[in-house]
């Protein structure tokens, strides 16, 4: 739409105001506060927006105070194909006309016109895009939501190159969105009907389940009384077979049970037979081995007598051989002890030899030590006394030093007196008298003071002054220090000192070379002097009486070894004798031992074969042997009949083995117990399920199992045909919300430029902005440093939205005023924060911008917009 | 000899297709498909009823299915034979012995428990092939007649059987079935002269001899049942049999197989179809649809089979085999453009493919398109 003209007429204070517009390009609208620029976007939004016989305040307000006429508004303007003239007075004389020129001339007039106009603004323009458009005081600081206004989204997505968009398509995405949102959470959960369905079914599910399975388990139950009543049957059917085979077998058992009485009776009678047999035959055979006995005992007493007659003579020669070989084994051991005195004393002469040769030589080292330590006790002796030592040694030559140097000083310091003799005479100097030859001239330094007298005639005294006497007392210092230091080091003269010192050193060294004789002596046998004395004793102890004289040593252990090979011999040939000697002993003394055993064991022999020879008497006496024999054969004869019949009744017991016979008739009992448990088991099983079954069987089921599993089919749909309807409008939310954000996204590129475009006038070639998904201005970028929109300053805010509003309203223009409907931009008292030069650079911008769009600015200070050039101005 | 024969009443039976009050519906039916029995059975003059097994869907149906029907065979002035078939066998957990019977049983009502014969009119003996259990060892029908003289001089002598035939297809049921042969052996002797059967839901004459019959449910339970519905008046003498069907059906299970939709006009005259059936509260309807529609012919079914849904007993429609192809049409008219319009594009294309994702992505077109037409 764009307006041409706009007349007002009693509205408010105005009486009357007509204002053209240019058609493209810039038109100021100026005029002071108050003048009514304000009304006039206000009076525009009242033809258009409201009735004239409308009662709203906002029309209310607009009737002049106290002056009862038509509020009148006029506006020509061009919307697309139309050009029209559009009227309305309200209040008074209430009128609504319309005059269309192009692009045919038409009249219309009241409600119908009103609406006309709204069809053509519907049709041509976009009444969101207006409010977005203009900048009202105050409200400039806000972001526009261009993103809600229809012209603006279609020419975005014109320029993204796609079609038209508007709030039909907003109103459908809201409807998805709904519809999505009534079955999904925002985590694309199930929720609302959805999630009721699924939790439908799953109970249904259970619930049919678990009636099918208690249907299931009641069938099995009729199925298990149904085997349970075959089972009772084949059960009772074979205990009647049992049974009758228990009957036979107890009557086969009992039988063999008589029988087996029979054997036991016979079989005790042929025990006690075959015990007859066994006695007589004992007694027989006890006979027997009598009158062996008795025979035995015979033979052995001959044999023992004639053994004992043929020992006497060998025994005779045994006895003589013991006696000689006795004596041989004496001569033997007297000829051995001999050897071994004459041993001993060639053994204790070699060994005195060896002591007293020892003796000898200690007692030289015992001497050569006794003179050494002599020496060392000297030496001791002195380090004791002496107190010198290197210390102290160097401590009195260091004061001697000093008192040197002290004397020097004097020398060289001191006032002197220097005197010659004209004649030899006597002086006195300081009390000590002084003789002096003629002419001989002596010089006496005057230290502190000095008298000189040359006695009877003349007493000098000289004062040397103060300087003088500091030398003297610095001598006198030194001279102290070495009387002191000599006296702690017990000597005389720094001389003495030295020589002491000498002395101390000579006898540390006499004492070390005592030392170490002392260990080349004594260490190297590894003894004390105490132990040295003590071995001195014993070997004197061992060598005897030294007058006794004695042979050398090596001849003293030649005896020795002579001594001991005799020894040596002798012990060998006793050894020898005594063993023959032990021999003979041993054969004769068995011998003697053999003969006496003998007679002992033919006394023993004797007495037994009497006793055999009694008992057999009386044996026979008792029962003669004839007797035994008949006893025996009559008693073998009873057994072998006892024996026959017993083994008759075996064999026919044999045959019918009776055991086996009861262990048959047992089990077969025990089977019969066996089966009647069972049957008594499977009838208690059979009648506590026909008494659980008669109750559950009555309780239908059947139909609830039944039931449950159609309900649980029409969940399980309903779930089907809800989770195929929540997919498609999940695939459908899913793919609208895409593709909005999509052309959202393509949006916003053209119109970010536009602002960069027009913005880079303003803030420079660094300025970028950033939109967000309304589209409104998020970020401001100078020089790479981001911004929020919200943190910006009044000014620049305003700036922004300035510059937003013109990107956004020429995105609208690049098609020109058609159905896409550019609108008028309008800018009421803008930019109030705005400063001069930035205003100068905005009003580049909307001369630019001006090209191509209508603008309409409102200001009271028109000086503010000198800057945009070619405007058409206004003023009110 | 008059007697009515009907068989596989399936007292108690549920069906999983149908909602909670068309089975109530369906159940109430069932039972009540007894009256219409006892109006045909005076009507028609007959002597006494058998059912041949089966009489309840389950020995677990609820109780209160068995005190109703008690009260319903109590309204037939007939003497009433039931023989437990392999739904209601004669087991354990039997409802034929179970406190809830015994304590309603009319006087009228008696179960054939064994084989021996029951003389239940002058010259007329019934010989009943109870089931024990869900799985007989033995084909009950010929271990009964095997065990029979032939019927004594002038006595008619009825056999009463449950079970498949081997000579017919068999269903998935693991018991023994009947031997024909054994039957038409004791019909030919004179061991039997009518051979009433249950066990097949479709009324069906048997063998060459026309004393075999299995007289189908009196209430369809299933599709592919043929000529279910009835119960059989059959007059039997030593020489002759003749059997007449009688419709007593509230119930039709209705299946339409396959429904190619490929336009508004298949849409239109499938509408129509649905519209046009009777009793539709008894009806259950299967359809499998097949072909590829507009958005706009989707919706305009789906209003259809939502319609069908509200009135028909059940409505089983497998749409796998339909595709909503949207079309140009569809989606040219929507009042949208830029984002959404690339957003349907992009569905379009996704929807073009096979698959679960081209299914979903249709489906999106489908609901876009609805919302697009709801009102904001």
């Amino acid at each position: 739409m764009r307006l041409l003209r706009l007349r007002l007429a009693n509205f408010r204070g105005i009486e009357a105001r007509e204002v053209r517009f240019a058609p493209v390009g810039v038109t100021i609208v100026s005029g002071p506060n108050e003048a009514g620029k304000t009304s006039l976007l206000e009076a525009l939004d009242l033809l258009l927006g409201f009735r004239d016989e409308s009662r709203d305040a906002r029309v209310r307000d607009t009737q002049p105070i106290g002056r009862d006429v038509a509020t009148e508004i006029e506006l020509e303007a061009e919307c697309g194909p139309y050009a029209f003239v559009y009227r309305k007075h309200f209040h008074r004389n209430r009128l609504t006309e319309l005059e269309i020129r192009r692009p045919r001339p038409e009249r219309v007039v009241g409600r119908e016109a009103h609406e006309r106009v709204d069809a053509i603004l519907r049709e041509t323009a976009d009444l969101d895009l207006w409010q977005a458009l203009r900048v009202q005081q105050g409200v400039a600081l806000g972001r526009p939501a261009l993103g809600a206004a229809r012209s603006l989204a279609a020419a975005l997505d014109a320029a993204a190159g796609g079609d038209s968009t508007g709030t039909a398509e907003e109103s459908l995405f809201e409807r998805v969105q709904k519809e999505h949102a009534a079955l999904f959470t925002k985590a694309g959960k199930p929720r609302g009907e959805l999630e009721e369905a699924e939790r439908e079914e799953r109970e249904a599910s259970a619930a049919s389940a678990e009636a099918h399975a208690r249907l299931r388990a009641l069938e099995a139950d009729v199925e298990r009384a149904q085997r349970l009543d075959e089972t009772l049957v084949a059960e009772e059917r074979g205990r009647s077979e049992l049974a009758q085979r228990a009957l036979e077998t107890r009557k086969d058992a009992e039988a063999a049970e008589a029988l087996r009485g029979e054997r036991d009776r016979l079989a005790l009678g042929h025990e006690a037979a075959a015990g007859d047999l066994r006695a007589a035959e004992a007694a027989l055979r006890t006979r027997e081995l009598l009158v062996a006995a008795s025979e035995e005992r015979r033979r052995e007493r001959d044999r023992l007598a004639q053994a004992s007659v043929a020992l006497a003579p060998a025994l005779e020669v045994a006895r003589a051989a013991r006696a000689s070989r006795e004596a041989r084994a004496r001569e033997a051991a007297e000829r051995s002890s001999a050897a071994t005195a004459a041993r001993e004393r060639a053994r204790s002469e070699s060994d005195r030899a060896r002591a007293r040769h020892e003796l000898s030589r200690l007692e030289a080292v015992r001497r050569e030590l006794e003179t050494a330590r002599a020496e060392d006790s000297v030496a001791a002796d002195l380090l004791a006394k002496t107190r010198i030592d290197e210390r102290r040694l160097a401590a009195i030559r260091a004061a001697e030093s000093a008192l040197v140097a002290a004397w020097a000083r004097l020398e060289a310091t001191a006032p002197s007196v220097s005197l010659r003799a004209l004649a030899p005479g006597e002086i006195v100097v300081d009390g000590a008298a002084v003789a002096l030859a003629r002419d001989e001239e002596r010089r006496v330094p005057v230290a502190g003071s000095l008298s000189l007298e040359v006695p009877g005639r003349l007493a000098l005294r000289v004062e040397a002054g103060a300087g003088g006497s500091r030398v003297l007392d610095a001598l006198a210092d030194a001279e102290r220090a070495l009387a002191d230091r000599c006296a702690e080091a017990g000597v005389a003269t720094p001389a003495e000192a030295a020589e002491a010192e000498l002395r101390r050193l000579d006898a540390l060294r006499r004492r070390e070379s005592f030392a170490r004789l002392l260990a080349a002596r004594l260490g190297g046998e590894g003894r004390t002097p105490r132990e040295l004395e003590d071995r001195i004793e014993a070997l004197r102890a061992r060598a005897g009486d030294p007058a006794s004289g004695a042979p050398e040593p090596e001849a003293a252990e030649g005896a020795l070894r002579d001594a001991e090979t005799a020894l040596l011999e002798a012990e060998v040939a006793r050894a020898d004798a005594e063993r023959e000697r032990d021999a003979a002993r041993e054969r004769a003394e068995g011998l003697e031992k053999q003969a006496a055993e003998s007679v002992t064991k033919l006394r023993v022999a004797e007495s037994e074969l009497e006793r055999a020879s009694a008992d057999l008497a009386r044996a026979r006496a008792a029962a003669p042997d004839d007797a035994l024999i008949v006893n025996v054969r009559a008693a073998q004869r009873r057994a072998g009949e006892s024996e026959r019949a017993l083994r008759e009744i075996e064999a026919r017991l044999g045959a019918l083995d009776a055991k086996a016979a009861r262990d048959r008739a047992e089990v077969a009992e025990r089977a019969v117990a066996g089966a009647d448990a069972r049957l008594r088991s499977c009838r208690s099983e059979r009648d506590a399920l026909q008494g659980a079954l008669g109750v559950r069987a009555e309780q239908g089921l059947y139909e609830s199992a039944s039931s449950a599993g159609a309900r649980h089919l029409h969940a399980a749909r309903r779930l089907a045909g809800l989770r195929r309807r929540a997919a498609a409008a999940r695939r459908l939310f899913d793919a609208l919300a895409e593709a909005r954000a999509e052309a959202r996204r393509a949006y916003a590129a053209p119109l970010r430029e536009g602002i960069e475009r027009l913005g880079r006038y303003v803030f420079g070639p660094d300025f970028a902005v950033e939109l967000d998904d309304d589209l409104a201005v998020a970020t401001r970028i100078l020089g790479g440093v981001p911004v929020p929109f919200d943190q910006l300053s009044g000014g620049a805010r305003e700036q922004l939205a300035l510059l937003a509003r013109v990107a956004a309203a020429e995105l609208v223009a690049r098609d020109g005023d058609g159905p896409a409907g550019a609108m008028p931009l309008v800018l009421d008292d803008a930019l109030g924060y705005t400063d001069a030069t930035r205003l100068a650079e905005l009003g580049a911008v909307l001369a630019i911008a001006g090209r191509r769009l209508q603008i309409v600015v409102l200001t009271c200070q028109p000086e503010r917009w000198r800057h945009v050039g070619g405007a058409h101005e206004v003023r009110l | 000899m008059r007697l009515l024969h009907t068989a596989d009443l399936q007292l108690g039976m549920t069906r999983h297709f149908l909602g909670d009050e068309a089975q109530a519906r369906f159940t109430q039916d069932r039972i009540d498909v007894l009256r219409r029995i006892a109006d045909v059975a005076r009507r028609e003059g007959c002597e006494l009823v058998v059912v041949c097994g089966d009489v309840f869907e389950s020995n677990q149906v609820a109780r209160s299915v068995v005190a109703r029907a008690l009260e319903a065979f109590a309204t037939i002035p007939l003497p009433v034979y039931l023989l437990p078939g392999n739904h209601d066998p004669l087991d354990a957990a039997a409802i034929w012995r179970s406190p809830s019977f015994s304590r309603h049983r009319p006087a009228n009502v008696h179960v054939l428990e064994d084989d021996a014969p029951v003389a239940v009119a002058p010259g007329v003996e019934l010989v009943g092939f109870p089931w024990r259990s869900k799985r007989p060892a033995e084909d009950l029908v010929a271990a009964g007649v095997a065990r029979l003289r032939p019927a004594p001089p002038g006595v008619t002598r009825i056999g009463v059987g449950h079970g498949g035939l081997d000579t017919l297809p068999s269903r998935e049921t693991d018991a023994r079935p009947v031997a024909l042969a054994a039957a038409e052996a004791a019909l030919a002797d004179g061991r039997l002269h009518y051979l009433a059967l249950g066990d097949r839901h479709s009324r069906t004459c048997v063998g060459a001899s026309g004393r075999v019959w299995y007289a189908g449910a009196p209430e369809p339970t299933d599709f592919r049942e043929v000529d279910a519905g009835n119960v059989l008046v059959a007059d039997v003498t030593l020489d002759r049999v003749a059997v007449t069907a009688h419709p007593v059906a509230t119930w039709r299970f209705l299946e339409r197989t396959p429904v190619d939709l490929l336009g508004a006009e298949d849409v239109a005259s499938f509408a129509g179809w649905l519209e046009a059936q009777t009793g539709k509260e008894r009806t259950v309807l299967r359809a499998v649809l097949r072909g590829a529609l507009s958005l706009r012919d989707r919706e305009t079914l789906a209003r259809a089979l939502e319609a069908a849904e509200a009135l028909f007993a059940a409505v089983d429609v497998d749409e796998s085999g339909l595709v909503a192809r949207p079309d140009d049409a569809d989606l040219r008219d929507l009042p949208i453009a830029g984002f959404a319009r690339t957003a349907v594009e992009r569905l379009r294309a996704e929807s073009a493919g096979a698959g679960a994702a081209a299914e979903t992505a249709r489906d999106a077109l489908a609901l876009l398109v609805q919302l697009a037409g709801r009102p904001a």
